[in-house]
């Protein structure tokens, strides 16, 4: 049996297995993104009290900017008239919502988070961040996630948790 | 890093290639089987973990215990052939090594915390030992290195798994480190294939590699609280210093394990 095919195999994979992970996150995640549906659940002594469903809330298009540092990757907003996610009143006091934009990023070695962060707070010296939770992995273009966020009690119950579900609909992304 | 084992695994392909074009069997194997996962840092972390949160906990952290190993990779195997001769076997291995335990923390309310611990493993093995005909005994030594990611998410009652901000010690914390090992193979030869049994005992070499959270806004935000990006080993003392705004000067979660496994698998020959 020829070997050559076998060792061009395991050569393949080992350079699979060795490229950066970072960017295969940042590369799945970075794209147009529909707001397709939020839910908003409101939660009392750990116990659902109310759930809140909108749809068709707008977009949010994460950019991959090669060349800059991961973290600065540009979140645009284009959210629906009168509609800004929950995770999103944390950066309130940034100018993201006069500029329309943040910054965005995914994680070095996991698909469980994507993080949205913008200088806010006093002279605009502080950076604030908000992290989702990725709840569903997907892969490809068209593919749908749902994004989480969550917002505790004094006790350290949930008091609200948000669910964004999001829909790719445009994977290009890169500013290259 | 990552491009070092590129350039270190193309380089030992290319020779396993080259002395299999010699005349040199070549194997393509996979082996997998249970682990211990000992963490000196770690069990100092937990302790204190579970003294500190006594009054909520409901079954504190552990350890990581036994957790398991899966292996693959590619040999060069000296002297080897298929006769019932005795002689023997000098070998080569070049492979990858996925690693994975947990450790659970559960609470009163019926929340808990995961870690989940996940290690990727370059590794380099030499082995050397008689043949009997078929089988063969192969005592090994090695190296490995590579990545651990401790993924630590909190998951609340109603069965919500978070990784968000909203919990001091949720993160996704990783570092890097190298490690050594000693070992014995037992391999028994079916024509092409081969039956192997493996026994490994062996530790990471650096002590003061750090498990990290890379995220930016660990450590960094300001407004929201301070949100450690490494894991302290002695609670009270991280607490007290944050309470007082004085810095911690204790120890952090050190990305060094030591390990017994034993592992089960199968090998391909290719005999020239």
């Amino acid at each position: 049996m020829k070997t050559r095919p076998f060792i061009c195999f395991a050569f393949i994979l080992v350079l699979t297995w060795g490229c950066k992970k970072e960017n295969r996150i940042r590369h799945e995640l970075s794209g147009t993104w529909e707001i397709e549906k939020s839910e908003i659940i409101t939660y009392s002594n750990g116990e659902i009290v109310s759930t809140i469903v909108t749809e068709d809330l707008g977009t949010l298009e994460l950019t991959d900017e090669k060349g800059t540092s991961p973290e600065y990757n540009n979140c645009y907003l284009g959210f629906a008239q009168g509609y800004q996610p929950l995770g999103f009143n944390q950066l309130n006091n940034t100018q993201t919502f006069q500029t329309g934009y943040c910054h965005w990023y995914g994680d070095l070695r996991a698909r469980d988070r994507v993080t949205f962060w913008a200088q806010g707070g006093f002279a605009l010296a502080d950076q604030i961040f908000v992290i989702y939770t990725r709840v569903k992995n997907a892969n490809g273009p068209g593919r749908k996630e749902q994004w989480m966020y969550l917002q505790l009690d004094p006790s350290g119950e949930i008091a609200t948790k948000e669910v964004l579900h999001m829909k790719l609909v445009d994977g290009n992304g890169s500013l290259d | 890093m990552r491009k070092y084992y590129l350039l270190i695994s193309c380089f030992c392909l290319l020779g396993m290639q080259v002395i299999h074009g010699q005349g040199v069997p070549l194997e393509l194997w996979v082996s997998s089987g249970p682990s211990t996962f000992h963490n000196k840092s770690y069990n100092q972390f937990a302790e204190s973990f579970n003294a500190y949160n006594a009054n909520v906990v409901d079954k504190g952290l552990n350890g990581f215990g036994l957790g398991n190993v899966t292996n693959w990779g590619a040999t060069v195997s000296f002297l080897d052939a298929i006769d019932d001769e005795k002689g023997s076997i000098i070998d080569f291995s070049l492979y990858a090594s996925n690693q994975h335990s947990k450790d659970r923390v559960s609470y009163t309310d019926d929340s808990h915390r995961v870690m989940d611990l996940k290690r990727h493993f370059l590794g380099f093995e030499m082995g050397f030992g008689p043949r009997w005909g078929r089988a063969a005994l192969l005592f090994n030594w090695g190296t490995l290195m590579g990545n651990s990611i401790l993924n630590s998410s909190y998951v609340y009652a109603d069965g919500t798994e978070s990784h968000g901000q909203e919990k001091y010690f949720t993160g996704i914390f990783d570092g890097f480190n190298v490690g050594g090992y000693i070992g014995a193979k037992f391999t028994y030869r079916l024509g092409q294939f081969k039956a192997l049994a493996k026994v490994t005992y062996g530790g990471d070499l650096f002590a003061k590699f750090y498990f990290r959270d890379n995220n930016m806004a660990k450590g960094l935000n300001v407004t929201q609280g301070d949100w450690p990006d490494e894991l302290p080993t002695d609670l009270p003392s991280y607490y007290s210093a944050l309470n007082s705004f004085n810095s911690y000067d204790g120890d952090y979660l050190q990305n060094k394990f030591g390990s017994l496994g034993i592992q089960i698998g199968l090998a391909y020959s290719f005999l020239r």
